[in-house]
C-alpha cells in the first residue's frame, strides 16, 4: 500500500509538472521572444537565445506607451468609483430594510445573465447619439461604470451580510447617523473586500476589449488591449517581432505585477467565494 | 431603557428632517448605482428590441419595420452558419472548461503537502492574470501558418513532420479548431481558475465520507465517479452554463483572429455577424435583430438548465 502511494504520487507530479510547463509555455515563448532580435527569431524559434535584446521594450514603449497609461488612468478611475458605489449600494441592500429591496437586488442579478449582443448596439446608439459620449474617456468611464458594478455589488453584498450586526445595531442605538455608521464602522471592516473585489474590477477594465472598439476611434484615446490589437494590424509585418513581444509583456505586467503582491488575499478570496457557489 | 430612549431620538430625527429620514437613505445609497445601471444596460436592452423592429442605417430616417429583420435572418444562410459554427464553440468550449480543469483539481486535491499545493495553485492561476488579448495574440503567433514564425508548424518541421504543416486559422477547415484549441491544455479551466474552484469544492467535503470509502475499498475511479463528481455537480453545472452563455457570444477570438469569421464564413459567429452588420454595415436594425435573437437562445437555454437543475436537487 505504501509503495503504491508513493509511486502514484511521483506519478501526479509527473502530470502536474508536464500540464504546468505546457500551460506556462506561452507566456515564457513571449518573454523569450520579447528579447530577441530578428535574426535570433528566425534562428531560435522555440529555447532562450543570448544577449538579451532589452531595446525591444524600449522601441515596445515608444509604439503603446500611450496605451498603457490610458489602461491605468482608465482602470484605476474606474475601480475607485466601482468601489465607492457599489459599496454604497451593497451595504443598504445588505444592512437596510427598505421597500423593493429584494426586487432591485433581483434586477441587478439579472443584468448579469443580460448577454452583451443584446446591448451592444443600443449601449453604442445611446452613448454616442443620445448622450453624445463617443471618442474619449468619459465614453469609456462611465459604461464602465455601470458594466462592473453588479458584480461588485454582490460579491460585497455577501460580504457585508455576514459581519456581525451588534456594532452597527449599537452604533445606532446612541442616535448615530447612518452616514457616520456608514464611515466609521462599516467601511473600516469593508476594507478587505475592496483588495479583491477591487483586483478584479482593474483586471475587468484593463482586459475589456469590445467597448473600446466600438466606442474609440482616436488612437490617443485606446486602451491596452484595443491598443495591442491596433498595433499588431499596423506594424505586423513591418517591425521586429521582438519588439512586438515586448508590446505583448508590458501589457500583462501590470496585472500580473497586482497577482504577485496580492495574490494571497485574491486567491482566498475566489476560493471562499467558490463556497457559497 | 437605553433602547426606548434611542428609539426616541431617532423617531425625532426622523420627523425633523424628512429629507434624510432613515426612511429614504437607502434609496440614496442605491441611486448613484442604479443611474448608471439604467442608463447603460436596462436602457439599452430595452431600446434594443425596439431598434430591431426598425430598418435604421444611421441616417435620419428610422421606420418600423416591425418583424422584416426577423424574417430577413430566418433565410440568412451566414446566420445559420454562425449559429453552427458558435454551436460547436460552445461544446468543445464546455469540454475544455469542465475535464482539464477537473483533473488538475483532483491531482492537485491528492497532494497532501499543502505548500506544493499552493505553489502549483499559484502557477496554474498565471494563465488568469494575463489579458484576454495578449493571449489570443501570442496564440496566433504559435499558430502562424509560416514555418518560420509559427511555433507549432516550426516544431512540425523540426519534428520531421513537415508534411502536416496547417495554416491553422487561414484555413477554412481548421479555423474553429484553432480558436478551440487556445489555451492548450486547459488545465486550469474557467476564467483560469475554474480548478481552484473544483478544488475548494472537493476540499469542502467531508472527510469522513472519504474515510468510509477508503474502508470499503473502493477504487481511486469508482470514488471520483461515485462520490467526488455528484458531491461537486453544483460547481460542475456552474462552468458548464457559464461556458455555453460565454461560448455563445463568442466575438473577440473570430475578429482578432481571423479577420472577422473568415476565411469566408468559416469561424462566423452570431455577435461577430451582429458587429460587422452594426459596424460595417451600419444596419443597426438588423444588427440588433440578431442580437435579440442571440439573447432569446441563451435565456431558453438557461431556464432549460434552471428546470432540468431543480430535478436533481429534490433527488438529492
Amino acid at each position: 500500500m505504501h509503495k503504491n502511494q508513493k509511486v502514484s504520487k511521483i506519478f501526479i507530479h509527473i502530470i502536474l509538472v508536464i500540464s504546468l510547463i505546457i500551460t506556462l509555455y506561452p507566456f515564457l515563448f513571449m518573454i523569450t521572444t520579447s528579447l530577441k532580435s530578428n535574426a535570433q527569431f528566425f534562428s531560435n524559434l522555440v529555447g532562450i537565445t543570448f544577449p538579451f535584446h532589452f531595446e525591444n521594450y524600449v522601441q515596445a514603449w515608444d509604439k503603446m506607451g500611450k496605451y498603457l497609461l490610458n489602461s491605468v488612468f482608465i482602470s484605476g478611475v474606474t475601480v475607485v468609483a466601482v468601489l465607492f458605489f457599489s459599496s454604497l449600494s451593497a451595504y443598504a441592500f445588505a444592512r437596510f430594510k427598505f421597500k423593493g429591496k429584494e426586487f432591485l437586488f433581483l434586477t441587478i442579478l439579472a443584468l448579469l445573465m443580460i448577454p452583451s449582443g443584446l446591448t451592444l448596439v443600443p449601449q453604442f446608439l445611446i452613448s454616442k447619439k443620445i448622450l453624445h459620449l463617443y471618442n474619449n474617456y468619459a465614453a469609456l468611464l462611465l459604461p464602465y461604470l455601470a458594466f462592473y458594478q453588479p458584480v461588485a455589488i454582490f460579491i460585497m453584498r455577501s460580504f457585508i451580510e455576514n459581519l456581525g450586526e451588534e456594532l452597527f445595531e449599537a452604533a445606532r442605538i446612541d442616535g448615530a447617523k447612518e452616514i457616520y455608521v456608514y464611515r466609521k464602522i462599516a467601511l473600516p471592516l469593508i476594507l478587505p473586500i475592496f483588495t479583491t473585489v477591487g483586483i478584479l474590477t482593474f483586471i475587468n477594465v484593463w482586459n475589456e476589449f469590445t467597448w473600446a472598439l466600438v466606442i474609440l476611434t482616436s488612437d490617443k484615446f485606446k486602451t491596452i488591449s484595443f491598443g495591442i490589437y491596433t498595433f499588431v494590424q499596423q506594424y505586423n509585418q513591418k517591425t521586429i517581432y521582438g519588439a512586438i513581444f515586448a508590446g505583448f509583456t508590458l501589457a500583462a505586467l501590470p496585472v500580473f505585477l497586482i497577482y504577485v503582491f496580492a495574490m494571497k488575499s485574491f486567491v482566498e478570496g475566489l476560493t471562499a467565494g467558490a463556497i457559497k457557489a | 431603557m437605553m433602547i426606548q430612549k434611542g428609539k426616541i431620538e431617532i423617531s425625532n430625527y426622523k420627523n425633523s428632517r424628512v429629507f434624510k429620514s432613515g426612511k429614504m437613505l437607502p434609496y440614496l445609497f442605491i441611486f448613484p448605482t442604479f443611474a448608471s445601471l439604467v442608463l447603460f444596460m436596462y436602457l439599452p436592452a430595452i431600446y434594443a428590441f425596439g431598434i430591431s423592429l426598425t430598418d435604421w442605417n444611421m441616417g435620419s430616417e428610422q421606420t418600423f419595420v416591425f418583424l422584416k429583420n426577423f424574417i430577413e435572418l430566418f433565410h440568412d444562410d451566414t446566420f445559420y452558419i454562425s449559429l453552427k459554427n458558435v454551436s460547436i464553440l460552445s461544446f468543445f468550449s464546455v469540454l475544455t472548461n469542465v475535464i482539464p480543469p477537473l483533473i488538475t483539481a483532483e491531482l492537485l486535491f491528492h497532494l497532501k503537502n499543502k505548500a506544493i499545493q499552493y505553489y502549483y495553485r499559484y502557477l496554474f492561476a498565471i494563465p488568469a492574470v494575463v489579458p484576454g488579448m495578449v493571449v489570443l495574440m501570442v496564440w496566433s503567433y504559435i499558430l502562424n501558418p509560416s514555418e518560420y514564425v509559427g511555433l507549432v508548424n516550426n516544431l512540425m518541421v523540426k519534428l520531421g513532420l513537415g508534411q502536416y504543416i496547417q495554416t491553422w486559422f487561414g484555413d477554412p477547415r481548421l479555423a474553429i479548431l484553432s480558436i478551440i484549441l487556445i489555451g492548450f491544455p486547459w488545465a486550469s479551466g474557467g476564467m483560469g481558475v475554474g480548478f481552484l474552484i473544483y478544488l475548494s469544492a472537493l476540499n469542502n467535503i467531508s472527510a469522513s465520507i472519504f474515510e468510509s470509502a477508503e474502508l470499503d475499498g473502493i477504487r481511486w475511479y469508482t470514488r471520483i465517479t461515485k462520490i467526488d463528481i455528484p458531491l461537486i455537480m453544483g460547481q460542475i453545472k456552474f462552468f458548464i452554463v457559464l461556458g455555453l452563455i460565454w461560448g455563445f457570444q463568442t466575438f473577440n477570438q473570430p475578429f482578432v483572429l481571423t479577420a472577422g469569421g473568415g476565411p469566408g464564413t468559416s469561424s462566423i459567429t452570431p455577435v461577430m455577424y451582429l458587429y460587422n452588420e452594426a459596424f460595417l454595415s451600419s444596419k443597426m436594425g438588423y444588427a440588433s435583430a440578431i442580437g435579440v435573437i442571440v439573447f432569446v437562445i441563451i435565456m431558453i437555454f438557461t431556464l432549460i438548465t434552471q428546470v432540468l437543475t431543480k430535478n436533481d436537487k429534490e433527488l438529492q
